[in-house]
């Protein structure tokens, strides 16, 4: 059996860092580029992949899709920019659609 | 013995003139983005390479063809000199090649081609065959002790300290055939700088005695390390240290660290005082010092472009960038 891995998308500088703890890093500088990485680590063996939220926010569609599966897991990260806010709504939005109440946030039932 | 690089010296105090000076680096530190950074090197004696650039993240292909160009020329003029200096990436590259071998991963991409004195070839055959026989006198040593080391103790960071001392301890032998003592003490001061640095980072990691002993190069002048205890107080090293000519880089540089828990400014500091060092060689019209200079200036000139590009990739402020910025050789 072979192990699971993580792997991370987003600009080569925000991510550099995660190779130190294992993961697989792939720095992209296109939208085009991003959607062809995604698409391959989506064939292969892969648990979670770590975007960054710059690259998230323009690959949104093909994420929706992503978000469908069981596997990979999709986690959004924020650049060395600092964050956009779209990790938290993406938490929010599975917390929601889990139980029904977003419980992390207190706005029941909104 | 000196008349040998009376040629070479005429042609690098041709080249000098086109060094980036302070005026051209802050244009750059300057620019609204890296595009405009770009633009400014377009100015410049890169500009030659601009023209084939796929696009600003790319920009680490024209520091190595810059790098490439001037090693290449270098060593035709003093290929003695110039073998000292390159002798970093052969470390390098064996460096590389041993992990990857272990790790069963191809990892070419980092390896450094035709800019070192051996070939890259040589060293994977040395590699791959567990023959070390044909390599230079140190590094054989130390890839014979390295294999057998990791045999036993697959530790990665093992085979880099014994590489990094093999490196020192031939440049040093290197040093007394080229007798140039200014040449000698610039590498005495590197290695001091690095011991401190060193120092610091052990201490953090709370390592022991032994290790720290093993991760210490030869080669410096400082002794305070054999004196200082790793558990005293960070305090005791500085105040010793106030004392050496690096008073100011430790003052500035190891009080920064402690506050903040950064090595940058130590090492903007230490990058700064072997400038000042190697700036010396401008004013002398023989030897091999001038060269030195040269390559030196152009690898913190590549240094400085760098931490422009990769500062307005990354959208730092300008203000942030400058501060990171060494200065400069003409």
């Amino acid at each position: 059996m072979s192990m699971y891995k993580v792997a991370v998308i987003g600009d080569k500088d925000s991510i550099l860092g995660f190779k130190a703890l294992g993961a697989v890093t792939y720095p992209v500088t296109s939208v085009e580029e991003a959607a062809r990485t995604l698409n391959g680590i989506v064939r292969e063996r892969y648990a979670v992949v770590c975007i960054t939220e710059a690259v998230a926010e323009k690959i949104g569609p093909q994420l929706e899709e992503l978000n469908k599966k069981k596997l990979p897991a999709v986690v959004l990260i924020p650049n060395n920019q600092g964050t956009l806010g779209l990790g938290m709504l993406q938490i929010k939005k599975n917390a929601e659609r889990a139980i029904g109440a977003d419980i992390l946030f207190g706005k029941e039932g909104r | 013995m000196n008349e040998q690089y009376a040629h070479a010296v005429g042609r690098v105090r041709a080249k000098e003139p086109k060094l980036l000076d302070n005026a051209k680096i802050d244009r750059m530190a300057e620019a609204r983005n890296a595009e405009e950074v770009l633009k400014v090197l377009g100015e410049t004696e890169y500009s030659e390479y601009l023209a084939s650039l796929p696009g600003i993240h790319d920009f680490d292909k024209i520091l190595d063809q810059e790098l490439h160009r001037v090693y290449r020329e270098m060593r035709q003029l003093a290929p003695e000199l110039v073998s000292i200096f390159a002798r970093k990436f052969d470390y390098h590259n064996l460096k590389v090649l041993f992990k990857s071998q272990k790790l069963g991963e191809k990892r070419d991409d980092l390896l450094v081609r035709d800019i070192g004195n051996i070939p890259v070839d040589e060293l994977a055959r040395a590699v791959n065959e567990d023959d070390y026989s044909k390599l230079p006198l140190r590094m054989r040593q130390a890839g014979r002790q390295m294999s057998e080391l990791f045999r036993l103790n697959p530790d990665p960071q093992m085979t880099d300290m014994l590489l990094e001392q093999a490196m020192y301890a031939e440049t040093a032998e290197s040093l007394e055939e080229l007798a140039s003592p200014m040449l000698k003490e610039y590498f005495t001061i590197l290695i001091d700088l690095l011991n401190i640095k060193t120092y610091l980072r052990v201490k953090r990691a709370n390592r022991s005695k032994e290790f720290l002993e093993q991760a210490l190069l030869p080669g410096g002048e400082l002794e305070v390390f054999r004196l200082v205890q790793l558990v005293e107080p960070l305090e005791v090293l500085i105040d010793r240290l106030l004392y050496s000519r690096y008073a100011k880089v430790v003052e500035e540089g190891v009080q920064t660290y402690q506050k903040t828990d950064s090595l940058t400014r130590f090492e903007k500091l230490a990058d700064n005082f072997l400038l000042k060092q190697i700036k010396q060689a401008k004013y002398l019209t023989v030897g091999p010092e001038p060269l030195a200079g040269y390559l030196l200036a152009k690898e913190n000139e590549l240094k400085l472009i760098r931490i422009i590009m990769v500062g307005k990739i990354n959208r730092l402020p300008t203000e942030e960038i400058k501060e990171r910025l060494r200065d400069v050789y003409v």
